[in-house]
């Protein structure tokens, strides 16, 4: 059942567009990551959903009702959301159990009730200790809970998420993922949650929505979006990819530096054509004989390469450059003359 | 409020201009006779070119002295310097003429205090040999406001210095280079600017000071340009003249005032967020009492001095005359009980200041939280003209108001209203700096948080704001009080014998010699100076953030 519904929303600043025409429908309970560089429009569409900046063009609805269209938008404090914001946001002149109960003294809940939830948030952030101290006294770690605990308390219909993750250490990070998409499960909300970071898409969405100059490059769940990429800036954002140019020759054939190769899927140019494919770094094989050819294989020359213990990294001209990871093993030195071997099903072509 | 804003600060311009351009009587018609005379007639030329050399000596003398200073606080392991630093900002909370004042009982030719150490020490009678110093003379002027003008030299150029990463001039050491040449090749070029910024202050400060030149000055029969301004309101007035006298003054501060922001913007702290953490400090060794002479004079005749002849004048009978039998409170009981005039003066000054404070820090937090929140349309011109009367001189100003409200439909000459105007825009670019910077440090988003979790606007204000700037407008309250109790250079244009202030009647005790009444007068504004000093660093340290 759709929960939030985008249709073609632009936001415009001085002409330019920080988001254009995003369209995306979002279930229930899911839990959805837009991913995307610096500037790619992130911000600026969580911001709409939250009711803070007011649309150009296409319209918000949430459970089929527009909250958001050009020249009318209801004000967020009458959305029932809440967000997570990337400096915390934590109000320094009120407690940790002030906090978190605002929400709820917003709704005109009871007093009792107020502090008996509040209290539970806090247990389940692991909080307690901290109910009565200032956030000041609080690590960077524990005011992005407090942030979360107060995100949860008013049991928002969705959940809105600014790169929370952002101003912590790398060890953090890793934990509050785990805390961040516990919570989710226990307690439901629709939630968008906006990272520059593929890793932290990867493992937390349900689905990704991958931005780029303000528009969407691709919307599916982390294992497609992973597995077939359908952008060159998709391929490349996501990372461990190479992504190579070719001509398209026809049916699955494509050429390279004078090279027949043959690529399994994806999308091609048509005869005569340029196009690209890309293939991840472990999913080709470097083979140290130079004179391997044919056989789905481009001859290369190693510029350089890496250990790193579970294996190496290698850099080898190919006549563009290919990151490859080869086994720990292969122990090549710089100026080696190599075959690159590509596997057809590994290979996908890509157009846009 | 923009339209208030844009009257307050551009009527009187408006008529500052209008008047320097036509005639003094009916008809009224369009004449540069007045600007005509400004550049021919010797009794301008003179007090420009007056003013034009203090001002250079004054902005020298600072630099001289105060650069050093800050490069020995910054960088060497001179002792006392908290201690140092806080004298260095005693002399720059003293009003200035406070300082003249004070320097003149020290540095008058035959009764001041040095002086007559002076005779003592070497035998010579008063009236037969010359006195070692003499006040009343230009020098005296270049002296005095420099004693209070270079804590800007000082405090820019130190914090200069504080910012410069230690990595460039270890960068430098690690080369080679002796200490000395750092300092020179390194560390010199990378406060250039701040020096030549501290520079153009203390040129502006001196140029447009009233009380310095107007104590010190007038009795040695020289002229300023701000002197000279103040005359022209003398009987009979010539209000065109003044006027136009005005419009350089207004002028210079602008063109410099834009120098200066260009040469801090471009290169000044160009390298500030560098790390600056682990200064190693240079050691004086046996050097430290030769490091710590030029402190020792310069805060002697700005703070030690001038506030031990205060304190002892203000409780003796004769301050030239010997200590025994000497001492009285007589001088606190006819300022604060007996003479009708203090008292009234007193009471204004009190009702000014409150007044003053009050709609000022109301008009700057609103200002200051729809200009930076972007929330009206213009919010640009707000904080433009919010800031904007920091390039007009006091006296200047004091003009324009004159000019303005003499007039019908706003006849307001006479009233305490006028100098309460003239407070409001003179302060109004430190009140919009001050909670500029305390709402800066309100993260938007601490707004925005309340606001998703169900507070309107309004709401959020009370709840999250308001709270969190709280400080920064009880600080901002404080300083445009302190700023309003001691004015001078536009009160003495505007004040008649029913709206005097504290500092234009000390200016009138001077008139009769009434050196004990100024004294405790001086003090009484010092404490009250002080305590509110002590005040807003006791709020800001108990900040939550
Ligand atoms: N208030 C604004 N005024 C002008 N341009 C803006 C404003 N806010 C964002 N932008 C521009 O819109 C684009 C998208 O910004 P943003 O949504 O913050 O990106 P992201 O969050 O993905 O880093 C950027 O190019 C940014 O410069
Ligand atoms: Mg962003």
């Amino acid at each position: 059942m759709t929960h939030l519904e985008l249709a073609g929303l632009t936001k415009r600043y001085g002409g330019v567009g920080a988001v254009e025409d995003v369209s995306l429908s979002v279930a229930k309970g899911e839990f959805i990551c837009l991913l995307g560089p610096s500037g790619c429009g992130k911000t600026t569409t969580l911001r709409m959903i939250a009711g803070f900046l007011e649309p150009d063009g296409g319209e918000i609805r949430v459970a089929g009702e527009v909250v958001s269209r050009p020249g009318r938008s209801l004000p967020p404090e009458r959305r029932n959301m809440s967000m997570i914001f990337q400096s915390y946001a934590v109000w320094p002149h009120m407690t940790v159990l002030e906090n978190v109960a605002y929400g709820l003294k917003m709704q005109k809940r009871p007093a009792a009730e107020r502090r008996e939830r509040a209290l539970a948030m806090l247990a389940a952030t692991r909080l307690t200790d901290h109910a009565d101290k200032y956030p000041a006294a609080l690590s960077g770690g524990q005011q992005q809970r407090v942030a979360l605990a107060r995100a949860l308390a008013p049991n928002p219909a969705i959940l809105l998420l600014d790169e929370p993750l952002s101003n912590l250490d790398a060890n953090l990070r890793g934990e509050m993922r785990m805390e961040i998409r516990r919570l989710h499960e226990q307690f439901g909300n629709t939630s968008i949650y906006v990272t520059h970071d593929q890793m932290e898409a990867m493992t937390m969405a349900d689905r990704i929505v991958v931005m780029n100059g303000g528009r969407i490059e691709q919307i599916g769940t982390p294992h497609e979006v992973y597995d077939a990429p359908k952008s060159r800036f998709v391929a490349r954002f996501i990372g461990a990819s190479n992504v190579l140019e070719a001509k398209h020759v026809g049916g699955n054939q494509v050429e390279v530096a004078g090279h027949a190769l043959e690529i399994g899927r994806g999308d091609f140019a048509g005869a005569g054509r340029d196009m690209s494919f890309c293939v991840k770094t472990h999913d080709v094989d470097l083979v140290p004989d130079g004179t391997a050819h044919g056989n789905n294989a481009l001859p290369g020359v190693v510029r350089s390469h890496a250990y790193l213990g579970s294996h190496r990294d290698y850099i080898v001209d190919v006549g563009q450059e290919m990151l490859i990871s080869a086994p720990a093993s292969l122990d090549l030195a710089p100026g080696a003359k190599v075959s690159v071997r590509f596997h057809a099903d590994r290979c996908r072509g890509l157009v846009q | 409020m923009a339209l208030a804003l844009a009257i307050l600060v551009l009527l009187p311009l408006g008529w500052l201009a209008a008047t320097s351009l036509t005639t003094d009587n009916a008809p009224r018609e369009l004449t540069f006779r007045h600007y005509h005379q400004l550049f021919v007639d010797r009794s301008f030329l003179e007090p420009f070119w007056v003013t034009l050399w203090t001002s250079v000596a004054v902005g020298l003398l600072c630099v001289a002295f105060a650069a050093p200073m800050a490069w020995l606080v910054s960088r060497t392991d001179l002792p006392a310097k908290r201690l140092l630093r806080m004298m260095i900002l005693a002399s720059f909370a003293t009003p200035p003429f406070l300082g003249a004042f004070a320097w003149v009982l020290l540095g008058g030719p035959n009764a001041g205090l040095v002086n007559h150490w002076y005779y003592w020490i070497t035998g010579f009678k008063p009236f037969e040999a010359e006195s070692l110093v003499n006040i009343f003379s230009a020098w005296g002027i270049v002296f005095v406001t420099a004693l209070y003008t270079f804590p800007y030299v000082f405090t820019f150029v130190a914090t200069s210095l504080d910012h410069i990463p230690s990595d460039l001039e270890e960068a430098s050491a690690i080369l080679g280079a002796p200490a000395w040449r750092t300092a020179i090749d390194v560390t010199l070029p990378l406060a250039l600017p701040a020096l030549l910024a501290g520079f153009l202050v203390a040129f502006l400060q001196s140029m447009t000071l009233f009380g310095p030149a107007a104590i010190l000055a007038l009795p040695a029969s020289i002229d300023t340009m701000t002197t000279r301004i103040w005359s022209l309101f003398q009987f009979p007035p010539k209000l065109g003249l003044a006027a136009a006298a005005s419009l350089p003054l207004l002028l210079i501060t602008v063109v410099l005032l834009r120098a200066q922001a260009r040469i801090m913007g471009r290169r000044g702290f160009s390298v500030l967020g560098g790390k600056s953490t682990g200064q190693r400090l240079l050691r004086l060794g046996v050097w430290k009492p030769v490091a710590l002479l030029p402190f020792a004079f310069v805060l002697s005749c700005s703070v030690l001095l001038p506030y031990g002849v205060l304190a002892w004048t203000a409780f003796v009978k004769n301050y030239s005359a010997p200590a025994a039998g000497n001492f009285t409170f007589d001088n606190w009981k006819f300022v604060f009980l007996e003479f009708s005039q203090t008292r009234l003066a007193l009471t204004n000054t009190f009702l000014l200041g409150v007044s003053a404070a009050t709609a000022g820090t109301l008009l700057a937090t609103t200002i200051g939280y729809l200009s930076l929140r972007k929330l009206v349309w213009g919010h640009r011109w707000l904080s433009f003209l919010a800031t904007a009367p920091v390039a007009i001189p006091g006296i200047v100003l004091a003009v324009g108001l004159f000019l303005a409200y003499t007039h019908a439909p706003l006849v307001l000459y006479g009233t305490l209203t006028i100098i309460f105007l003239a407070y409001l825009t003179k302060e109004m670019p430190v009140g919009y700096q001050q909670v500029a910077s305390s709402l800066k440090s309100v993260h938007p988003e601490l707004e925005d948080a309340s606001r998703i979790f169900g507070a309107t606007r309004l709401r959020a204000l009370v709840d999250v704001t308001a709270p969190l700037i709280r400080n920064g407008v009880i600080a901002t309250w404080m300083f445009i009080f302190i700023g309003s109790i001691r004015e001078l250079s536009a009160t003495i244009l505007l004040f008649t014998a029913r709206t005097k202030t504290v500092s234009v009647t000390m200016f009138d005790l001077r008139e009769s010699n009434d050196w004990g009444p100024i004294a405790v007068l001086s003090l009484t504004m010092l404490a009250i100076t002080f305590a509110m000093i002590l005040a807003i660093n006791f709020f800001n340290d108990r900040r939550v953030t």
